[in-house]
């Protein structure tokens, strides 16, 4: 009990006149109240909240009063039904009808809410209004429902037969005021709820971490198998991405639409919860489904949070652009784009007709090379002083998101090959000398960086698949050995080799150096015919005797895979952010296939919603996690899950696009090309397993909890 | 191999350093490099349990000596260096070579 009245959640401190509490606070107090209480005790709590802000009151015992709201009004939050009559009776207000599923309408002891806040039909003048029913008079009657919705949530039957209703507290929502009231705040009530579902899956996930870390599993535990451990890594992704929207749309909330950010997260939120409950309890066996294990509560109670989210469809209509009239389209997601104005679209449209001939020869030439520098692309992140425009890697991103709706994702990839990790490897660590030359020559478009790491044993795991070989001679070093899938490789003038200098040494016995390409024994082989990327010229570079000179060291000796270990977060990062620039940009294109028809599945439409909403996710949590990178450090974790998660997420609402649009693609171009060029996102960059197996690593230490915690 | 640093920042970025190697700082060094608070590694837990593999240990490794604005010689560490090892013994071996390498500048 005592408990119980500590962590209680005080209605106060939602109503405005509860001052000092922030939204942020009072999101946090629910999420305290989810894991030492229960989800049902959340439910409960934002109900009578939810009352006493619409009353406006903030006096009284907190379990007083409670919302029984239609679905009109609510889009079915806490999934109560009513359907109630106002009539004049005798001179005095009835009200007449039935409520179901009231939260908060019965105590836990059984003692029953004085008071219910109700939505009715006022009969005399056809308006909507909201009404306050007593539940004491024998006029009304209570009753509890069986416990299939949440245990604690204290959901109740309210049966009105001409209960007289206080005249003074009918309020009519044809108001347009009160109404803009009313739905901000049932629109705060399902984000609380929102916050509170991630919250619960959040400590699913943990709960399962400890179980597959403690199960034995043949010889060794359930967390052995790489299925457990990739599994864990798509539910904590999931999760991951769901927080991160609901963060982001919570710090948007006085900018925004409420009631369309509240649906927006409750339609997102409802689907992951519910993934990441089904893929963790599933690890339990049968013993998950046994009443005294908590992950059968737990699974039971996401199980319903959907429902306490709202109707699904009623949610989706909220999400329908308004503007779109009749054809019930979302409008593309406009973005602010911070970056500087004149590296923004123009550019990219000089480009787009040139892509055609481009991909023809699976290469670009130099003139493309050197328009990029003019324009400023390459080194929109190098500072000044070499050239470069200085920005910070999230503008950098917002730049190349542009492109990707042309479909230039073969251009990105050539520029990101330079821009994420050459440009960065070469300013961290090369000479002087290094930068002077080579960062300058990049930016302007003069010089060609290509970065060799893949050979053909593979790419992903660089220290068991690297076969090139440095020697140290007296007049530098002698490096043998081929490199695959070179980005930039057949064209370029300078090319980043990481090879063996020390086998013995492992992951610290490799070397980076900065090969010229016209170094004696270098041979950049032409470009490979690829049926994505096209227009990246990618090609194999043999290095046979290949001598150097001792200043194409980069750094130390044995750092060279540590340095460029530390520059896959970025570019996973961008491979993130381009998948989801991506998805945006088949949806646009979807969408403009099929306004050149008439008529619009109503199915067609429901799913196009859907996919927007999945895409709008994706890239706000690559932009929250770039932005919050180059301010603290990024969480090592996070671009793990970028590629992992957000890139599953967009490959599929690029697979969604491209089956609506079926044949139609035929005739467009950039889609086609946005759709095959997709494919790579979840190979290069590292491959979606390997990227599963380091997050794996990171969760199952307990990194991914700890860092959970040192973020609040 | 100890190849002379080439970088004339160096020895202008190591005058503002603390000279010792002390324990706290490098944990905070390989606790930022999991993504984790300090106080959350258990300095008796195995590196392989902290899912600190030979990538991550050569990342940490690189971060010290960054830190430290000094040469550790990258191939005598990596042979000290299993994934059994506790967090403690990884620690001090890191102390131990930024110390060497301290006294080698001097």
């Amino acid at each position: 009990m005592g408990l119980h009245t500590t962590v209680r959640f005080d209605p106060d401190m939602t109503t405005d006149s509860g001052a000092g509490h922030s939204l942020p606070e009072r999101i946090t107090a629910i999420q305290n109240m989810v894991r030492e209480l229960s989800l049902g005790a959340c439910v409960r709590s934002i109900a009578g909240g939810l009352a006493q802000q619409l009353l406006d009151s903030a006096g009284g015992d907190a379990n007083a009063v409670t919302t029984g709201l239609s679905p009109d009004l609510s889009e079915g939050l806490f999934a109560t039904n009513s359907s109630i009559q106002l009539i004049r009776c005798d001179g005095m207000q009835v009200a007449v009808g039935r409520a179901e599923h009231v939260p908060a309408l019965i105590e836990t002891g059984g003692t029953v809410a004085d008071r219910v806040l109700l939505t009715a039909a006022d009969v005399e003048s056809g308006n909507p209004v909201l009404v306050v029913a007593s539940t004491g008079g024998q006029d009304c009657s209570v009753h509890a429902e069986p416990n299939v919705l949440l245990a604690g949530a204290g959901f109740g039957r309210v049966d009105l037969d001409h209960t007289p209703v206080d005249v003074a507290t009918i309020r009519s929502l044809a108001d347009p005021a009160w109404r803009t009231r009313v739905t901000a705040c049932i629109a705060e009530a399902r984000l609380l709820i929102a916050h509170a579902a991630i919250e619960l899956a959040q400590r699913v996930i943990a709960v399962t971490v400890d179980h597959v870390t403690r199960r034995a599993f043949r010889s060794g535990r359930l967390a052995d198998l790489q299925v457990v451990r990739h599994r864990l890594v798509e539910a904590t992704g999931r999760a991951r991405v769901a927080t991160e929207y609901a963060w982001s749309v919570t710090d948007d909330w006085e900018r925004a639409d409420p009631a369309r950010s509240a649906a927006a997260v409750a339609m997102h939120v409802a689907t992951a919860v519910g993934e990441i409950v089904e893929s963790c309890a599933q690890l339990f066996g049968g013993s998950g489904y046994l009443t005294d294990n908590w992950i059968s509560s737990a699974r039971d109670d996401i199980a319903v949070a959907g429902l306490m989210l709202g109707d699904p469809d009623r949610l989706r209509d909220c999400l329908r652009d308004k503007r779109c009239g009749g054809r019930a389209l979302p409008a593309a997601t406009s973005r602010q784009h911070a970056a500087d104005e004149r590296l923004s679209a123009d550019i990219w449209r000089d480009v787009a007709p040139e892509i055609a001939s481009w991909d023809a020869n699976s290469t670009l030439p130099r003139e493309a090379y050197k328009l990029f520098g003019r324009a400023g692309l390459t080194g929109l992140t190098v500072p000044v002083e070499y050239g470069g425009q200085g920005l910070e890697q999230w503008q950098a991103l917002s730049v190349l998101r542009e492109a990707m709706r042309f479909g230039l994702t073969g251009l990105c990839t050539s520029i990101g090959a330079q821009s994420a990790i050459a440009l960065p490897l070469l300013l961290a660590h090369g000479t002087n000398q290094q930068r002077e030359t080579y960062v300058r020559g990049i930016v302007s478009g003069e010089l060609v960086a290509g970065v060799a790491l893949t050979e053909d044993s593979g790419g992903s795991d660089l220290v068991n698949t690297v076969r090139t070989r440095a020697e140290p001679v007296d007049s530098g070093w002698v490096i043998n050995g081929q490199k695959a899938f070179v980005t930039n490789g057949p064209v370029a003038d300078v090319i980043l080799v990481l090879a063996y200098t020390n086998r013995a040494a492992g992951a610290l016995g490799m070397t980076l150096f900065a090969v010229p390409a016209h170094a004696p024994g270098c041979q950049r082989l032409p470009p490979l015919s690829t049926t994505v990327l096209r227009s990246a010229p990618t090609g194999r570079v043999v290095l046979q005797d290949c001598q150097v000179p001792r200043d194409a060291l980069i750094g130390s000796v044995g750092y060279g895979l540590a340095y460029v270990s530390r520059m896959f977060d970025v570019e996973r990062l961008m491979v993130a952010a381009l998948a989801a620039a991506a998805a945006s940009a088949c949806l646009e294109q979807t969408r403009d296939c099929l306004s050149a028809e008439d008529g619009l599945d109503p199915h067609i439409a429901a799913e196009l919603i859907d996919a927007h909403l999945e895409a709008e996710v994706c890239d706000r949590f690559v932009e929250r996690v770039v932005r919050h990178s180059t301010a603290s450090g990024v969480a090592r974790l996070d671009p793990l899950i970028a590629k992992s998660t957000v890139v599953d997420l967009a490959q599929h609402i690029i697979r969604r696009c491209r089956r609506i649009v079926g044949a139609r693609i035929l005739s467009r171009e950039v889609l086609a090309r946005l759709v095959a060029d997709a494919a790579v996102f979840s190979v290069y960059g590292g491959t979606s397993e390997t990227v599963r197996d380091a997050a794996a690593a990171l969760i199952l230490s307990g990194a991914a909890r700890s860092a959970e915690s040192s973020d609040e | 191999m100890n190849v002379p640093s080439v970088n004339p920042l160096d020895s202008m970025i190591s005058a503002d350093r603390s000279t010792d190697a002390s324990y706290d700082r490098i944990k905070a060094i390989v606790a930022s490099r999991l993504g984790v608070s300090p106080a959350h590694l258990d300095d008796d837990s195995r590196i392989e349990q902290l899912g600190l593999d030979s990538v991550a240990l050569a990342e940490a490794l690189v971060a010290v000596a960054e830190s430290y604005a000094v040469e550790i010689a990258a191939d005598t560490v990596a042979a000290s260096f299993t994934p059994v090892m506790t967090l403690r013994d990884l620690i001090d071996a890191f102390c131990t070579s930024v110390e060497r390498a301290q006294s080698d500048r001097r």
